[in-house]
């Protein structure tokens, strides 16, 4: 029933314009809602497990199935990168939404390329499994689209920490400087002579307490 | 999408052969492709308004010398290199998804960027497919240079359109601060200042963004220098990793849709007309 009504939406819209936005809409709107990291990376792993289904698939149903949830969730994980663009290269967003857009139209230009240089260099014979073979392009291409959102997890983890540190020290010179200066000192001396990790500990609560820092 | 869906017409009106009317079709993304980054930049200097504004009447002029050499000229197939360049200019057109994109995210906090983005390539998506279902009937009904004709007007009530929309406040305000000279570098005291004062009196950018962030809402701005932003796109490596996603699953999802009819129709073997059902229905 949900390929009837896409198709005769589609046939209606003459095509993918309608088809396509939905994915967009619907990427976006749940990038906004849960962890986008975990958004992207679902939505990259079901279009992948999709292109190896169109290509490993030899029922006709099946492939058609597959075909349509692939063009919901690459549309859905295109969004989700453009989330991850606004979260952490605000700083430089609009040359970033340039590059991307080169990017993917230069790709978009050369893909049909890639598929075609394969299937020509077989013989006409073999072309039936060369183009399931070809499907191995858009799944490589989502796999390398995993790994660097690995590698963005891990700067993003890596700067956090970065910045918890960062943060601390601020408040730590604010604290030096600052009206609890002497309170600090005395925290220094007071663990030093005592060498009382829980006394220690329940000063520092005492003067840092009331900090966000703490 | 222009010469896409009249690619039968024109081959046929100027005598092409299937690679000229390949290139053709791909012109004016390949130029979409190499004016992303100037145009994304441009728009962080000037705003989205003025960019898109000028991009459409671009397109649209584009567009209108096309319906004319359709209409008037005989010899078109002599015309194939202006018909190139031509091409290359409603590329500008496509552009547009780009200044979109930077000026829209300035209007909306950053935790609804998601659905603004999704909710603008909605519409960006739903154009051609509307345009595509009147653009075939519409060329019967009347010559192919009427049909340019009625797109290239189109064009220009998007661009009316695009001149009533408004800068984002932090854009306007640096407008108004710099038309009366009073920018500086830097200024000692930060967001004490109202919007009034910010209008007559020395001001830095620090202050205006502050402003706009406490006063008006403003979440995202355009942080740094034209040069600096374009510096940073380039070398930091959480830009990379996000180009690198982006592009490779924006050329998965167009690649995609040039490709699957030939792939139906060389392994399940499916018709023309099938074939190209499924590509539609795919892209949801």
């Amino acid at each position: 029933v949900l390929i009837t009504v896409f198709f005769l939406f589609s046939h209606f819209f003459q095509g993918y314009g309608l088809t396509s936005a939905l994915g967009c809409i619907g990427g976006g709107a749940v990038a906004d809602r849960v962890n986008v990291f975990v958004c992207c990376l679902v939505f990259l792993v079901v279009s992948a497990a999709c292109f190896v289904a169109i290509g490993v698939s030899t029922v006709y149903g099946v492939t058609v199935a597959a075909t349509v949830v692939a063009g919901f969730v690459v549309s859905g994980a295109n969004l989700t990168a453009y989330r991850l663009l606004f979260s952490y290269c605000n700083h430089s967003a609009s040359g970033t939404i340039g590059w991307c857009e080169t990017g993917g139209n230069l790709m978009s230009f050369s893909l049909p390329l890639i598929f075609g240089a394969i299937v020509d260099s077989q013989p006409v014979s073999f072309q039936s499994s060369t183009l399931r073979l070809g499907m191995a392009v858009p799944a490589s291409f989502l796999a390398a689209s995993m790994v660097l959102l690995l590698i963005l997890f891990i700067w993003h983890r890596r700067m956090d920490v970065k910045a918890t540190v960062e943060k601390h020290a601020e408040a730590q010179q604010e604290l030096e400087a600052g009206p609890f200066a002497g309170a600090h000192q005395a925290l220094g001396a007071s663990e030093a002579e005592t060498n009382n990790e829980e006394a220690a500990a329940a000063f520092r609560a005492s003067v840092y307490g009331g900090l966000e820092c703490a | 999408v222009v010469f896409g869906i009249t690619a039968t017409v024109l081959a046929d009106r100027l005598q092409l052969s299937v690679i000229q009317s390949a290139m053709l079709s791909s012109t004016s993304l390949l130029f979409a492709a190499c004016a992303a980054v100037p145009v994304s930049l441009a728009t962080r200097v000037w705003g989205g308004r003025v960019i898109t504004f000028v991009l459409l009447v671009v397109a649209g002029t584009a567009m209108l010398i096309l319906a004319a050499l359709l209409h008037w000229v005989v010899d078109l197939p002599s015309l194939y290199a202006l018909f190139i360049v031509l091409g290359l200019f409603l590329g500008c057109g496509v552009v547009t998804v780009n200044s979109g994109l930077v000026h829209l995210s300035w209007w909306f906090p950053e935790r609804s960027q998601g659905t603004v983005a999704g909710t603008f390539l909605f519409a960006f998506s739903l154009g051609p497919g509307v345009f595509g279902a009147f653009a075939a009937p519409a060329a019967n009904a009347m010559s192919i240079g009427g049909l340019f004709l009625f797109w290239g007007l189109f064009i220009y009530c998007g661009a009316i359109v695009a001149l009533f929309c408004f800068d984002p406040p932090y854009t306007q305000l640096l407008r108004i601060v710099r038309r009366k000279g009073l920018l500086v570098e830097t200024l000692p005291g930060e967001s004490s200042k109202n919007l009034v004062e910010l209008s007559n009196s020395n001001v830095s950018q620090a202050q205006l963004m502050a402003v706009c962030k406490d006063v008006l809402g403003q979440e995202v701005f355009p942080e740094n220098a034209f040069l600096r932003d374009l510096r940073f796109s380039l070398t930091r490596l959480e830009n990379w990793c996000v180009i690198g996603i982006a592009s490779l699953t924006l050329g998965v999802l167009l690649g995609y849709i040039v490709w699957i009819p030939s792939f139906f129709l060389g392994v399940m073997g499916t018709g023309a007309e099938e074939s190209g059902y499924i590509v539609l229905v795919s892209k949801c």
